[in-house]
């Protein structure tokens, strides 16, 4: 019966209804939609890399060691030694690696020289393994990637991100040049240097999507400049050809890159950091202060997890400068709500006393004024939820292309239903001040 | 204004109970009784001072009360909605001074009808809403008639009801604030009478209506408190409307404290 009351009651006020209802559906949406952001963004930045113990670098800050290798954002001017990575890799405790070499870019999307050892063992989300939509791993280095061998055709291979490769709109077995240096816009084509397209990696939601993987000594030989022929370098920077033209003639400039034979094409001489897992977890903390204090080079040593956190607390003072906004609109819509039960009271006196005499408890009128406050503010949070979730669903391929956002369509967490239950519970509080205005009226009724 | 009949209660309009409650009383059993009751609003002076004062069941009974003799305070006092300080009022043996608020509440709903004035409505609840409302808060406690408050029987009892207080049918549906004055007066009545209540208060029910309207709705108002044998308090300035009652009584010649003079009554 106090349902249909209350639902006539706010029928009865349609207009000041639909306005209150309208500043707390936005600022309800805007509260849950950035709720959500915040949770998916949080969860996605802690799933980027899981599985490995230890990122190690030359020495720099665990943040910067971290973008660079993980978020492939800035880059490390210093690398590590050939020597110094064999070096710790034959420590007993770790159990394998991943060689990084990074700061080169193809056409805006990261080069990362790697070997097959990324494959398999880069874990992402919850210790996922990176799995391939089509094609496969390098062909023509081998897994055991410490001791090169090199296809000495000058074709190397290259695995594509998901996110790389479709916007790039390459295809296993296409062929592609490379450039040098980080940029959409490079100076110096390595147009000798033809890669094949191998593999296509599944969508991860991580900065593994943007990547485009090529074997180490691949990134080492198109870096291996002749020290000898200023000359040559500069002629090879200035050459701008397309795939077929570069094909022509792949095969004369090749010879006259002799210097990759002098480099010993088959050693790289440096990577830019490398991962390690440990064989066992205890060992993390003795195989990082190891790293730290190596005599021979200066090297910093990361544990992903932790610098995670502390990169996370950096950009996470923006998320609640965002939270506490929108909280404040809410408390601004809730206090309108408030004012509008407020300001009907004086009009609703003469229905308070009709209600009274047919017999109403006090309390019947406090729950009717809670009732209606609290069926606008539910009413505000589903609509919301839904206005939300069509919002992200439609707006969600624009979102991965454009920003490569990956936002769940499922906004309905445990997350979720604690902030519609702190909108109702503030409703609650907040709608007490007309309530109790209600509930003393009728008390006093005369 | 004489005291025509006193608290003997001879009148002739008691006919035999249909209620079974009434037959555990004997004829004697008052409706309303009031003992020794003062009352005063908070630091106000005294407005309600009466010794002794009842109604017999089935009696009608109006009060001439010209404005500012604590008429309304006195059927505020008689419906439960404001406590004595000291007395007591009891309405079929039952002190309703004595009673929880809540249970006062729904004391009220099951046995006291008031008709004010105006505003007996809620505006924007459909006349069936509002009867049905007021069914609502008398089943709310005890369930007595439960066995008769089944949906379909108590639609019915609507409708016979506003029938026999010759108001359209298809009005059922409209809402109260839609309705003319004398309409909405007479709806109060139904919805007054809905819980079969043993004393019906009404209070200047006429004010707002015209002469014509006025004669019809008291005739409507008479046979539908006999018919549901309902005990009746009629409060009326207006002095012309007593030729409808039997048992005539001077508000003031009871209360004590309007004896003193309205013009010192600083609250009705």
């Amino acid at each position: 019966m106090i349902l249909n009351v209350a639902k006539q009651s706010l029928l009865h006020r349609k207009v000041s209804v639909l306005l209150t209802f309208l500043a707390l559906l936005v600022s309800v949406s805007l509260l849950v939609s950035i709720e959500h952001i915040r949770k998916e963004a949080k969860n996605s930045f802690y799933r980027t890399v899981s599985g490995v113990d230890l990122i190690v670098g030359a020495r720099t800050g665990q943040i910067n060691l971290l973008l660079s290798s993980v978020f492939r954002v800035g880059a490390n001017a210093n690398s590590v030694s050939w020597q110094s990575y064999q070096r710790i890799i034959a420590n007993p405790q770790v159990d394998w690696a991943i060689p990084l070499s990074l700061g080169d870019s193809h056409k805006g999307f990261a080069v990362i020289g790697t070997t097959n050892d990324y494959f398999e063992h880069y874990r992402y989300g919850d210790k996922r393994k990176l799995s391939f939509q089509t094609g496969g791993r390098f062909t023509n280095s081998d897994v055991n990637e410490h001791k090169q061998v090199t296809s000495m055709n000058n074709h190397f291979d290259v695995v594509l991100g998901a996110d790389a490769a479709k916007q790039l709109n390459y295809q296993v077995g296409e062929q592609i040049i490379m450039s040098h240096g980080v940029g959409k816009v490079s100076f110096s084509h390595h147009a000798e240097h033809l890669f094949t397209v191998v593999g296509i990696l599944q969508f991860t939601g991580t900065p593994v999507d943007q990547g485009v993987h090529a074997g180490l000594n691949a990134i080492e030989s198109i870096h291996a400049q002749p020290k000898t022929s200023l000359a040559k370098k500069n002629r090879s920077q200035t050459s701008l050809r397309t795939s077929k033209q570069a094909q022509d003639h792949n095969h004369d400039e090749h010879d006259e890159h002799d210097e990759h034979d002098e480099y010993g094409l088959a050693q790289p001489t440096q990577v830019s950091a490398f991962m390690l897992g440990l064989k066992s977890r205890i060992a993390v903390l003795q195989v990082q202060r190891q790293v730290n204090q190596d005599k021979l080079e200066p090297l910093s040593a990361i544990i992903p997890g932790v610098a995670l956190g502390e990169l996370w607390r950096l950009v996470g003072a923006v998320e609640n400068v965002l939270r506490i906004i929108s909280a404040a609109v809410l408390i601004a819509s809730l206090l309108g709500l408030s004012t509008m039960l407020l300001a009907s009271l004086r009009e609703r006196k003469a229905e308070i006393s009709v209600l009274r005499i047919m017999g109403a408890k006090p309390s019947f009128v406090f729950w009717l004024l809670q009732l209606e406050a609290l069926s606008i503010a539910l009413g505000a949070c589903v609509i919301a939820v839904v206005l939300v979730t069509g919002t992200i669903f439609l707006s969600n391929d624009w979102l991965l292309a454009e920003y490569g956002l990956s936002l769940s369509v499922n906004i309905l967490s445990i997350h979720t239903l604690w902030v519609i239950g702190a909108v109702l519970i503030a409703t609650f509080v907040i709608a007490l001040i007309p309530s109790i205005g209600a509930y003393r009226s009728a008390r006093a009724l005369a | 204004m004489s005291n025509l009949l006193n608290e003997a209660g001879a009148d002739g309009s008691t006919q035999p109970s249909k209620n079974p409650v009434n037959t555990l009383f004997n004829e004697q059993s008052p409706a309303v009784l009031v003992e020794s009751v003062v009352f005063s609003y908070v630091s106000g002076k005294r407005i309600i001072d009466i010794k002794k004062w009842r109604l017999n069941k089935s009696e009608h009974v109006f009060l001439y009360g010209p404005s500012g003799c604590g008429k309304s305070t006195l059927l505020n006092l008689f419906s439960g909605i404001l406590t004595p300080q000291q007395g007591s009022v009891s309405i079929l043996n039952t002190d309703i001074t004595g009673l929880k608020p809540s249970k006062r509440d729904c004391f009220r709903a099951q046995h006291i009808g008031v008709v004010f004035q105006q505003f007996n409505l809620v505006p924007y609840l459909s006349v069936l809403d509002n009867i049905r409302l007021a069914m609502h808060f008398a089943n709310d406690g005890a369930d007595k008639q439960s066995t008769d408050k089944k949906s379909t029987t108590k639609q019915e009892r609507i409708i016979s009801m506003l029938q026999a207080l010759q108001l359209p049918i298809d009005c059922i549906q409209r809402k109260a604030s839609e309705l003319s004055v004398g309409q909405q007066q007479r709806v109060a009545i139904a919805r007054a009478l809905i819980n079969k209540p043993d004393v019906l208060i009404v209070d200047e029910p006429t004010s707002a209506l015209d002469a014509s309207a006025k004669d019809a709705f008291m005739k409507v108002l008479i046979e539908t408190a006999k018919s549901s044998n309902a005990a009746l308090i009629f409060v009326s300035h207006d002095q012309s409307l007593a030729s409808h009652f039997k048992r005539i009584e001077a508000l003031f010649d009871i209360n004590d404290s309007a004896a003193l003079g309205p013009e010192l009554d600083s609250k009705v």
